[in-house]
């Protein structure tokens, strides 16, 4: 854990603080000692040289950086250093193992689920975390959409990455009843606006419930699109 | 993600500013909430700014886009083990300052007797931001497009605020002192949101948020409310405008407006009449004042029609 002699941020070099931080990153101890705000994805960039993690937008927007911080998917470049320190990082490099690519890759593979790959680590990091939850679920298609949501992709149009998530859950997927009901752009999870719209969509779908889609570690949320397309 | 700070497409840094921004920045990591309290405390008296951070969802964006960082820092996020808790009891349920989007929606007792508050916690951001973003920093964060605040607010939450000279408890709709401000003193700490027992499981709960997109999106108008209706009157309401506003604003007067009618008795004119009583949106860059008036009482009308189905 931390090396911090007191509740200050350590020792000061030049002025500036520092922090001793030890991490295990991709099942290794890893240390640094750093500037205690330096962002994360900078030092598994730059200190670890891990850079599978990309900068994209750096504002937590795009999902690029994405990592697994103590399991969860997080945006790399809004953790700050000191919140890496005893913490588990899971990076896209360690995804695979021992060679043996993780299911969510090999399917990444065999759909073509990336173009010109800058979201690839980030957005294959966020389905691993779906899938080991999942795995052998059906789970429904606007959930995986839901919880890619914050990765996002400008060349694919989402549709291989998807379908090789589906794949890569093992289990036969349901789709997404926004497209089902042909109610064009804002019918979507937990939203009633046309009853009739709903019921046709519910009468075509096996009935998954809210828990259900929360215990994801998503929920269910509408969509008020103006403009359409069930991803940002 | 934040509501980040208006600039110009021409302004946009070339060189990322934040990494020159963050690396003075001093952290104080407390062992515990009173240590916490005794770090804020002396930097108070020594009369040194101390900004709480918790999961850093705001203060890593806004150093992004070049806003002066603080001197240093309070990591609340070091508590999340004692401070990160569901707790519920016999007044209600109380969620610790440290608890993020994520804990709140992987409790199935919390998705099911606060249904719109785990649609607000799911409308963060997306899945990264949920599983760092706290129910606590989104209150003190203060915005007024903020995502879970309106609904804390509509379901009459309190917040609890705690400091070396003690706790005082009040409700979220009088937290607000205006625009970005609140009536946190800079020695005290949001230790928990407070939700009243009478509002988990109610049946008249409501939310829609109106944004550009699903997921990472701000929202352009929003509404949250709690209704309570009995043998076609609505008996009770709470009313919670999102960017209609300087902060998340509570709606007395329509509120008020409302009480004791139903559904036949609603006049479109006297809503707005009402609405205008209590709100006084603007133009900016996600939307208009007239669109938002408009799509607001449309929500109104909506979340009426909903609630009273039910």
């Amino acid at each position: 854990m931390a090396t911090q002699e007191n509740s200050a941020s350590g020792p000061q070099a030049g002025g500036h603080p520092r922090v001793s931080i030890a991490s295990t990153v991709n099942g290794e101890q890893r240390h640094a000692v750093v500037a205690p705000m330096r962002r994360l994805l900078d030092v598994l960039r730059e200190d670890w040289g891990l850079t599978g993690a990309k900068e994209g937008c750096g504002e937590g927007e795009c999902g690029a950086c994405t990592v697994l911080l103590d399991g969860q998917p997080v945006n790399s470049c809004l953790v700050p250093a000191v919140h890496a320190d005893g913490a588990e990082i899971r990076t896209i490099e360690g995804l695979a193992d021992h060679g043996a690519l993780h299911a969510v890759q090999a399917a990444f593979l065999a759909h073509g689920g990336a173009q010109c790959g800058i979201c690839t680590p980030g957005m294959a990091v966020t389905a691993a975390w779906l899938v080991d939850a999942n795995a052998g679920k059906p789970v429904p298609e606007a959930a995986i959409r839901q919880c890619l949501a914050g990765n996002l992709c400008r060349c694919t149009g989402y549709g291989q990455i998807v379908q090789a998530v589906v794949d890569a859950l093992g289990a036969p997927s349901t789709p997404n009843p926004k497209f089902v009901a042909g109610s064009g752009t804002d019918a979507v999870w937990g939203t009633e606006k046309d009853p009739a719209v709903v019921a046709k969509a519910r009468e075509q779908e096996p009935v998954v419930t809210r828990i259900e889609l929360t215990a994801l570690g998503t929920s269910t949320a509408d969509s008020d699109n103006a403009s359409g397309g069930g991803q940002p | 993600m934040s509501e980040q700070p208006g600039m110009a497409l021409g302004e946009y840094p070339t060189t990322l500013p934040s990494p020159q921004l963050l690396r003075d920045v001093a952290v104080l990591r407390p062992n515990d909430l009173h240590h916490a309290l005794t770090l804020l405390d002396e930097a108070q008296r020594a009369g040194q700014a101390l900004r709480p951070m918790a999961g850093c969802t705001d203060l890593l964006v806004e150093a992004h886009f070049g806003k002066p960082m603080p001197a240093q820092v309070l990591d609340l996020w070091a508590l999340r083990h004692s401070l990160g808790t569901l707790q519920w009891t016999e007044r209600g349920l109380r969620i610790g300052a440290l608890a993020t989007y994520r804990t709140a929606l992987q409790d199935p007792r919390f998705c099911a007797e606060l249904p719109a508050l785990a649609k607000a916690a799911s409308l963060v951001g997306a899945t990264q931001i949920q599983a760092r973003g706290t129910f606590a920093g989104n209150v003190e964060n203060a915005s007024p497009a903020a995502d879970a605040a309106p609904m804390l607010m509509a379901l009459d939450a309190s917040v609890e605020l705690t400091s070396l000279r003690g706790v005082r408890e009040l409700p979220l709709h009088s937290y607000y002192l205006g625009y970005r401000r609140t009536v946190r003193m800079p020695d005290e700490i949001i230790t928990s949101l407070l939700i009243p027992a009478d509002r988990l499981g109610h049946p008249g709960q409501w939310l829609r948020k109106v944004g550009t997109r699903a997921y990472q999106a701000i929202t352009k108008v929003g509404l949250a409310g709690v209704f309570s209706w009995q043998d076609g009157l609505l008996q009770d309401v709470s009313l919670v405008a999102v960017s209609m506003a300087a902060t998340p604003l509570r709606c007395f007067a329509m509120e008020g407006y409302l009480r004791h009618k139903s559904l036949s008795d609603l006049d479109p004119i006297g809503l707005r009449q009402a609405q205008a009583r209590d709100l006084t949106p603007i133009d900016d860059v996600r939307s208009t004042a007239d669109y938002r008036a408009e799509v607001f009482a449309r929500l109104v009308e909506q979340a009426l029609r909903e609630t009273a189905a039910t």
